[in-house]
């Protein structure tokens, strides 16, 4: 029997399944994904004592803040505060060459720690003493993966790990493993691979140290943070900013913290937000047509409802029937939305890592069974049946007027927020440089070894043809890192204190990223060379041979050719220094003020750029210098042809590899790193374009139905209308201004929440598309236009039939 | 079995206001079979909804053994209908997805019977309607004067009191709407109390007593024989 009404109304009934399926999949996935953010750190069972203290950065406006303190605030943390039970700090250097077993590996997930990091954590350690870690000097504790690349087995514990550290020399050495752990889990905000051990109470003057507190489990978090800041403030030197400390609960860092240099990239409250509205909108359009449609098939089953009344059934008995009929297709969604979310990541192409408990699939989908079983009785809790029974007057379509009105809002929405989000991301591409960003290559933290060598290796990378440009620059793009300091120009007062920041890059770099200069020539001929750089930076104050040195500097740079020191200013600088036209700033003598004074020689600037855009969107482009200082050039950038991707990689290591078989080489491309930093944004992204096509899916498809139904009650009406002489384009012309007015009431709605959401949005970038009105009418006619088609391919069937059998029909 | 007071029922529609039934004063007694004829829309359907309890009156008083049902709530009445009164539409009202067997066994679903009772009083019925043969087919499957034979076979087989019939042979060839008409007077002879609404003086024939409406008034009340004899 139940079969037998779902053969009768198939249509219906797919409709229904498949929005039921894919609101079952979203809810699935989505709360999957957002229970794994929520949980981010919780399994540490000290977890709501720990906090990472950070210092608010009065450096710079606009900037975030970094995510580790200045190793010389850590200390005094020990021993002076009764609230802080613990202190574990975690230092992660750059440049670091990793020898074991006579293999040389690198890693981005190693820390130096001390003892307290496995007293305050729980991450599971499978070999090793837990009690015994780190009470020797040079141990290291690694993960089972580490363990297994390093050595090939878990068993590694006494086995030896030689480290050499560029920036941190004295940690250079031999340690040894003393306890294995379980990876890290995903839900951890950070994952290290390799743990070494620092003294509890060593003094790393290391600038940038991840901080982490046990705190006494009776604290009062505000006296304490003004108890630090008193305590830095008396031991901060005159003339230094003083410190601010700012705490920030273990479990938060992973949804709110957006500092500087965070151990991983992390989530964000608003994604979540995003995808949870996301979810709740393709609920409700599937739960719409649902009930819709429940509602036109009650209406077509009320004859034989009234029947059953009739013969002496009650208003439960129908109830029954009707919610017993309902199970079946939710069944088969709750099957279909099962089989989506668990091949959510083959189908998405994504790696999402979807990891359904078994528990929540059972309560997601009772609660589906639930809500839209009971949504099943809704009509039949709203007619009046065993009224009148001896008559079932047609009830209009007015009824659903409000629920298409509805969704067309929420898909016009939809389609403004996604076209915004597009626009968005794609200026904030179009933005940083370089025309091709798959196609050029980063090599980032180069040691100081290859460094001096890149001369030699800029020639060998040249020589293959599938790598076309090559060039260097001081840190990689996507960083906002400030090297701010005073300077002196031509025509600019002195009095007024400010300060620029210095950008070095190598001679190249403007013709690999194809930048053109606003006034000027990009030309910058002869430039510093390393040793010249070497003499020049050890001139300084403290320096006891400083005269010395100069006349050792001023002799080489005789012999290397004199050369003159170049400077190139952004057109932000141009604004810091006031300067209209940018050819009024060409020729002019400039000169920083730099801690050794003679590493930047007065010179002049030879060109303006437009702002260059390097790093990330979040903050504003600061007022730059650019400058050659090949010594500082520890990023090497590569552009490659893209249709020889696989040969260009190869050749950059084999030639890499030659020069320094010690240090592994490492790569990244400039499009990846770009995304990495707007992950969160990219995320949203997709998932709300994901979420517009679905909206708009199950919206044409429950308007289809519904048309379907009142075209079929309309067609006698049509008959009629045809015999009167009317034609068929009429009959449609009528219906189209009906379906446009609702468009255009919904299209009023849907405009100014839609607006109000993509300004929030756009409020997370410093650089933002304008929200143009062309935005909203072309998603207000893309509605349209989806609403006439769906609606006409029924009326127009209906309206070309032959009157008389039209009329016949009913 | 029945009396009407006074009984009126008006209709409302958007602007217009139809009186379908005007001052009705009316008795039936148990074991009678009455036919009530008039013209198309003078009220007839509507007095036989409300003598079913599918609708209620306007205004008047219905007793319906004694008992007064017309302003009753409408679950009340529900549960009075329930197993007393059944009906045999003009258009069948069969439900489709159901075939014969489960058609007829609809009133008993609702009644405490046991399964086996059920299933020996359905076949008995529906052998009474000679379409015992036809218990799995669908409505869709049979022929006019079959699917009636089935929906009076549904309107029995709970063995209602009162049995109402509105027009029961209007669909009907003249020599099925005979064997429609036999039915229901067997079914009388038996005890079944009938109410038929019909516009076929050959059908009227086979009732005690004739009702003519006219407007929503009743206009003469007679026994068949005489109006055969006026007619005459
Ligand atoms: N549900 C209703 N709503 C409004 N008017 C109705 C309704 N049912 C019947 N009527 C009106 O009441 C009058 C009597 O109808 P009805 O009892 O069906 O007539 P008959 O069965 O004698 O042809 C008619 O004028 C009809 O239009
Ligand atoms: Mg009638």
């Amino acid at each position: 029997m139940i079969l037998n009404q779902i053969l009768k109304n198939k249509k219906w009934y797919s409709i229904n399944t498949l929005g039921i399926g894919l609101a079952f999949a979203v809810a699935l996935i989505i709360f999957t994904h957002v229970k794994k953010e929520l949980s981010y750190d919780n399994f540490h069972s000290k977890a709501d004592d720990i906090y990472r203290i950070t210092t608010e950065d009065q450096q710079l406006e606009g900037q975030p803040p970094t995510s580790g303190i200045d190793g010389r605030l850590i200390l005094p943390l020990y021993t002076n505060f009764p609230d802080i039970k613990e202190v574990v700090r975690l230092i992660h250097p750059d440049n670091t060459i990793i020898t074991a077993d006579k293999n040389n590996f690198s890693s981005k997930q190693l820390f130096f720690t001390n003892s307290q990091f496995f007293k305050i954590f729980d991450y599971k350690l499978l070999r090793g003493n837990r009690a015994n870690l780190f009470n020797q000097p040079n141990q290291v504790v690694i993960s089972k993966k580490t363990a297994l690349a390093y050595f090939g087995t878990e068993e590694a514990i006494g086995k030896e790990i030689n480290i050499q550290v560029q920036y941190l020399y004295s940690k250079s050495g031999n340690y040894t493993v003393a306890g294995v752990m379980d990876d890290f889990p995903d839900n951890s905000h950070f994952k290290a691979d390799l743990l070494f051990s620092i003294n509890n109470n060593e003094d790393i003057n290391q600038f940038h140290t991840y901080t982490y507190l046990l705190l006494q489990k009776e604290r009062n978090l505000s006296s304490l943070k003004n108890l630090i800041n008193a305590y830095w403030k008396k031991n901060t030197k005159d003339g230094e900013p003083n410190p601010i400390s700012q705490l920030m609960p273990l479990r938060d860092i992973h949804l709110y913290s957006h500092n500087a240099d965070e151990m991983s990239t992390n989530g964000s409250m608003t994604s979540l937000i995003i995808l949870i509205a996301g979810a709740l909108i393709v609920f409700l359009i599937a739960f719409i047509n649902y009930t819709n449609l429940n509602y036109v098939q009650f209406i077509t089953d009320l004859k034989d409802f009234k029947i059953r009344m009739i013969n002496g059934a009650s208003l439960v008995d129908l109830g029954q029937i009707i919610f017993i009929r309902s199970l079946l297709p939710i069944s088969f969604a709750i099957l279909l939305g099962g089989l989506l979310a668990y091949n959510f990541d083959t189908i998405s192409a994504s790696s999402f890592n979807m990891n359904i408990s078994a528990f929540d699939l059972l309560w997601i989908s009772l609660i589906f069974y639930l809500i839209f079983a009971l949504a099943s009785l809704l009509p039949l809790a709203t007619t009046k049946v065993s009224k009148d029974l001896a008559h079932s007057p047609y009830q209009g379509s007015k009824k659903f007027v409000a629920s298409l009105l509805f969704q067309f809002m929420l898909s016009i929405a939809a389609i403004i927020t996604t076209i915004v989000l597009h626009k968005q991301i794609n200026l904030v591409n179009n933005l940083h440089p370089g025309d091709e960003k798959s196609a050029i290559v980063i090599m980032p933290d180069v040691p100081y070894h290859m460094i001096a060598k890149f001369e030699v290796l800029k020639e060998s990378f040249l020589e293959h043809s599938e790598i076309r440009n090559v060039s260097a620059a001081f840190y990689k793009p996507g960083l906002n890192i400030p090297f701010s300091y005073p300077f002196e120009m031509e025509g600019i007062d002195k009095t007024v204190e400010k300060k620029l920041n210095m950008f070095s890059i190598e001679e190249d770099f403007f013709k690999l990223f194809n930048i053109k200069p606003l006034a000027g020539s990009l030309d910058m001929g002869i430039t510093s060379s390393i040793p010249w750089e070497n003499i020049a930076l050890r001139i300084h104050d403290q320096n006891p041979n400083k005269d010395e040195f100069i006349k050792n500097l001023n002799a080489y740079t005789k012999e290397h050719g004199g050369f003159q020191e170049k400077y190139i200013l952004n057109q932000s600088a141009l604004k810091v220094l006031g300067i209209q036209n940018p050819e009024d700033a060409i020729g002019k003598s400039f000169q920083f003020n730099f801690m050794a004074p003679e590493l930047f020689q007065k010179g002049k600037v030879i060109a303006v750029i437009g702002d260059l855009h390097y790093g990330d969107m979040f903050s504003k482009e600061e007022p730059m210098v650019l400058a050659s200082k090949n010594l500082f050039n520890s990023t090497f950038i590569a552009k490659i042809d893209p249709r020889r991707k696989a040969e260009a990689l190869q050749s950059l290591k084999t030639e890499w590899e030659t020069l320094s078989p010690d240090h592994p080489f490492r790569y990244e491309f400039v499009d990846d790193l770009y995304e990495q930093i707007y992950f969160n944004q990219y995320k949203e992204m997709k998932a709300l374009t994901l979420f517009s096509i679905l909206s708009i899916i199950l919206s044409v498809l429950g308007m289809f139905a519904l048309s379907s139904f009142s075209i079929q009650h309309k067609t006698k009406e049509i008959g009629i209308r045809k015999a009167n002489g009317s034609t068929s384009l009429e009959i449609l012309m009528l219906l189209i201004k009906e379906y446009t007015q609702w468009v255009i009431v919904a299209f009023l709605i849907a405009c100014p929440i839609a607006y109000y959401i993509a300004r929030d949005w756009l409020s997370n970038f410093a650089y933002r598309i304008e929200l143009s009105w062309w935005i909203f009418i072309v998603s207000g006619v893309m509605a349209l236009i989806i609403a006439i088609l769906t609606v006409s391919w029924q009326t127009w069937k209906a309206a070309t039939q032959n009157p008389v059998e039209a009329l016949k029909y009913e | 079995m029945i009396k009407i007071e006074n009984l009126s029922k008006r209709f409302r529609t958007e602007d217009v206001e139809t009186t379908a039934l005007n001052e009705i004063n009316l008795e039936i007694k148990e074991g009678e079979f009455v036919a009530i004829m008039g013209p198309s829309g003078c009220g007839k359907s509507t007095l036989l909804n409300i003598l079913g309890m599918l609708d209620s009156p306007s205004s008047g008083n219905y007793y319906f053994n004694k008992q007064e049902v017309g302003n009753q709530k409408e679950s009340q009445r529900n549960a009075i209908r329930k197993g007393n009164i059944n009906f045999v539409f003009q258009s069948f009202n069969l439900i489709d997805e159901l075939n014969v067997f489960r058609n007829v066994e609809l009133p008993l679903n609702y009644l405490n019977v046991s399964k086996a009772d059920k299933k020996a009083r359905v076949l008995e019925v529906l052998d009474r309607m000679k379409i015992g043969h036809r218990k799995n087919h669908y409505p869709q499957q049979l022929s006019g004067g079959q699917q009636q034979r089935v929906a009076i076979a549904r309107a029995v087989s709970a063995n209602p009191k009162l049995l109402l019939a509105d027009e029961p042979t209007g669909n009907l060839d003249s020599k099925t709407g005979l064997e429609v008409m036999n039915l229901l007077t067997e079914l009388n002879s038996e005890g079944t109390t009938i109410v038929m609404v019909t516009h076929s003086e050959r059908d009227a024939e086979f009732a005690h007593r004739v009702i003519r409406l006219f407007d929503g008034e009743v206009m003469t009340e007679k026994t068949a024989k005489e109006f055969a004899t006026i007619n005459y």
